[in-house]
């Protein structure tokens, strides 16, 4: 799945891949966030099996070419997380939109466990 | 019966369909109760098709890709306006289906009207129900199971048209603005009028009058009053619009949706839309120098416009208050001279016309006056024999209510204006004033322009003559002395008071002297002299 825009010199696709690898590079450069796991296990086997670091963790859904991201991390223990979680997606929505050019709608934060 | 339509067809339709809207678009425009002017809807709209029949027009093909591509974009560069704009984007949702077309069928044309609903209500940030978009979105709906039944045009386009009247009928159930105005939705009805267009084509009316149903009484600023004040302060304060044309080759489409919702952020009534080779904005916003240079980032701007809506609700609020001080009568008065026009306003008078003997006003000059003046019934007084038919005239130019007495003199006039009574009905007032006009005796004192032989007096150029409404009755070499002769012809013993206006050939203190030796002439009148700054007669006399 891509999202899909063009210019004066042709068409842009930005595979779905592409933007979860960014949005789950730079979710784990954000304080407080230890990790980002997967859902479910399937996920996981595949993501191990595929090495994709960075890009497990985060689901990427569009509609008519406005992106929403789903992050689920591992929160470090101590932080208040209703502002990790303000930060997380501040960050991740100008990092995915000045990297892409297209528009975020919006990033939901999941947060699945605490790192003590 | 006409199973499809052709290219040939298509174009003549779509003319049908303007023309059709210019015939009626000031109909349409009658009917638009916001008073936030976003211009009138049906010049809008009639402006937008037209721009795209122009488009159409100029395309030489017959074949539907070609004409349906043109429409749309002529209707994209014409937009003009929040109808216009939707109008523009029902076609281009329209034309997306026709342009893959051969022929149109009853089916495609469903399913294009679907498509052009659903576009135009993505155009929109906000959608309301009871508008145009209501209108148009129910009639594609209609449409299609329209289609499935009928396959032949005339039987589709009449009874797509029949929907929509209904739902037109109900859209003051769903505005309550439209209900409080007692009106339609104009949008709605605008694209009706070119749906009906359409369909008087394809049954082959070639007479394209168009009449309604629903006869709606002229609608002035008067009438919706209510709603003015009832709208509050306008929160966003500029209507600003503006196309973008010829965008940076590193402008992406995203941009242009990022610029949507940047837009949103500054103002509401948000329009943006397009491709691009055009986008065309539409925003109301207290930030237009922000728009702009959001804009500015895309690519260039071309027609821009940007309005003050504030000023222009303050202006209709004005009118409104102005309408609701209406009074019952007013007065308006012909006067040569300031002088006597001053004299005239310290009578209540409402406007003075200058004018008089050699520069008598048109009966248009008349009417402006009238319409200038606040009330219902306006009496006018000529003050001159040769003005008072221009005076009866300009009833017919204007639609106020005049009423003209015959005043054939500017004594007679002050007279008339001395019997106003502001609480009297209008007849009361106008016999009152008919017969003080004529219980006035006047004169008037000016010099002979010729040598002649009139009345039984020999008369050379320069000489100062004295005259009543009628005849010469004085002469002299002079003016103090004629005056004092004419006064003397026409005094008799019912005479209580004199009254002399003296004009702006004749200084004060000349004047004075005359009251003082009439004063002593004649012991039981009182005479009262009063600067009337009038040209060419020295005195105005007055006696009563």
């Amino acid at each position: 799945m891509t999202v899909d825009t063009n210019n004066y010199y042709g068409n842009i696709s930005i595979s779905d891949n592409a933007i979860r690898t960014v949005a789950g590079f730079v979710a784990l450069d954000c304080y407080g966030v230890v990790d980002l796991v997967s859902k479910n296990l399937k996920d996981s086997a595949r993501e191990l099996l595929k090495k994709e670091r960075y890009a497990k963790g985060v689901t990427i859904t569009h509609v008519e070419n406005r992106i929403f991201i789903d992050i689920h991390c591992i929160l470090k223990y101590g932080v208040s997380i209703s502002a990790v979680a303000e930060s997380l997606k501040k960050t991740v929505k100008y990092s995915v939109e000045n990297f892409t050019g297209m528009i975020v709608d919006t990033v939901n934060v999941h947060v699945v466990g605490v790192a003590v | 019966m006409q199973k499809t339509i052709t290219g040939a067809t298509f174009r003549k339709m779509l003319l049908a369909g303007a023309s059709l809207l210019e015939q009626n678009k000031d109909y349409v425009d009658s009917l638009n109760v916001f008073p936030v002017p976003d211009g009138d809807t049906g010049t809008n709209m009639f402006l937008t098709i037209k721009s795209a029949v122009g488009e159409v027009n100029k395309c030489m093909g017959n074949d539907m890709a070609s004409l349906s591509e043109a429409f749309s974009k002529g209707a994209l560069r014409g937009a003009r306006g929040n109808s216009g704009v939707i109008t523009s984007q029902i076609f281009k949702g329209f034309c997306s289906v026709t342009k893959d077309c051969k022929e149109i069928s009853t089916k495609d044309f469903a399913k294009a009207m679907q498509e052009g609903a659903a576009i135009a209500y993505k155009a929109v940030t906000k959608p309301k129900e009871g508008t145009i978009l209501t209108v148009i979105r129910v009639m594609a709906e209609n449409a299609v199971s329209l289609a499935k039944r009928h396959d032949d045009f005339e039987v589709f386009l009449a009874k797509v048209c029949e929907t929509g009247e209904e739902i037109l009928k109900q859209t003051p159930e769903m505005l309550p603005v439209l209900k409080k105005a007692g009106v339609v939705d104009s949008g709605g009805r605008g694209i009706l009028v070119i749906f009906t267009g359409f369909m008087r084509y394809i049954n082959g009316e070639e007479d394209l009058e168009y009449t309604f149903e629903d006869e709606v009484k002229p609608q002035s600023v008067e009438d919706v009053i209510a709603d003015i004040n009832q709208l509050g302060d306008i929160q966003f304060g500029y209507c600003t619009e503006y196309m973008i044309i010829h965008m940076y080759k590193k402008t992406t489409e995203a941009d242009i949706d990022k610029l949507r919702e940047r837009l949103m952020e500054i103002g509401d009534s948000v329009i943006c839309i397009g491709d691009l080779s055009l986008v065309k904005v539409h925003v109301h916003t207290n930030e237009p120098n922000k728009a702009l240079a959001y804009a500015l980032e895309l690519g260039e701007l071309f027609n821009l416009k940007i309005e003050n809506m504030r000023e222009q609700n303050r202006e209709l609020k004005k009118k409104a208050q102005a309408a609701e001080e209406m009074k019952e009568i007013g007065m308006i008065s012909v006067a040569p001279g300031d002088g006597l026009g001053q004299i005239f306003k310290e009578l209540a008078v409402d406007e003075i016309i200058l004018g008089g003997q050699t520069m008598n006003p048109s009966a248009e000059d008349i009417a402006n006056a009238a319409e200038k003046v606040p009330a219902r019934t306006i009496f006018v007084f000529p003050n001159n024999k040769n003005i008072v038919l221009a005076a009866e005239q300009a009833n017919d130019v204007t639609n106020k209510n005049l009423i003209v007495i015959p005043t054939r003199s500017v004594p007679e006039g002050i007279a008339a204006a001395i019997a106003f009574n502001p609480d009297a009905s209008v007849e009361e007032n106008q016999n009152a004033m008919t017969e003080a006009s004529r219980a006035v005796r006047s004169g008037s004192v000016t010099y002979a322009v010729r040598d002649t032989h009139v009345d039984g007096f020999d008369l050379h150029k320069g000489e100062i003559i004295g005259l009543d409404d009628k005849a010469i009755l004085a002469k002299g070499n002079l003016v103090g002395e004629t005056t004092e002769k004419l006064i003397e012809a026409l005094i008799d013993d019912s005479v209580m008071n004199i009254t002399l206006f003296y004009g702006e050939d004749v200084r004060e203190d000349e004047a004075e002297e005359l009251q003082a030796s009439l004063a002593a002439k004649y012991p039981d009148c009182e005479v009262t002299i009063a600067n009337g700054g009038q040209p060419v007669y020295y005195y105005l006399v007055s006696l009563e």
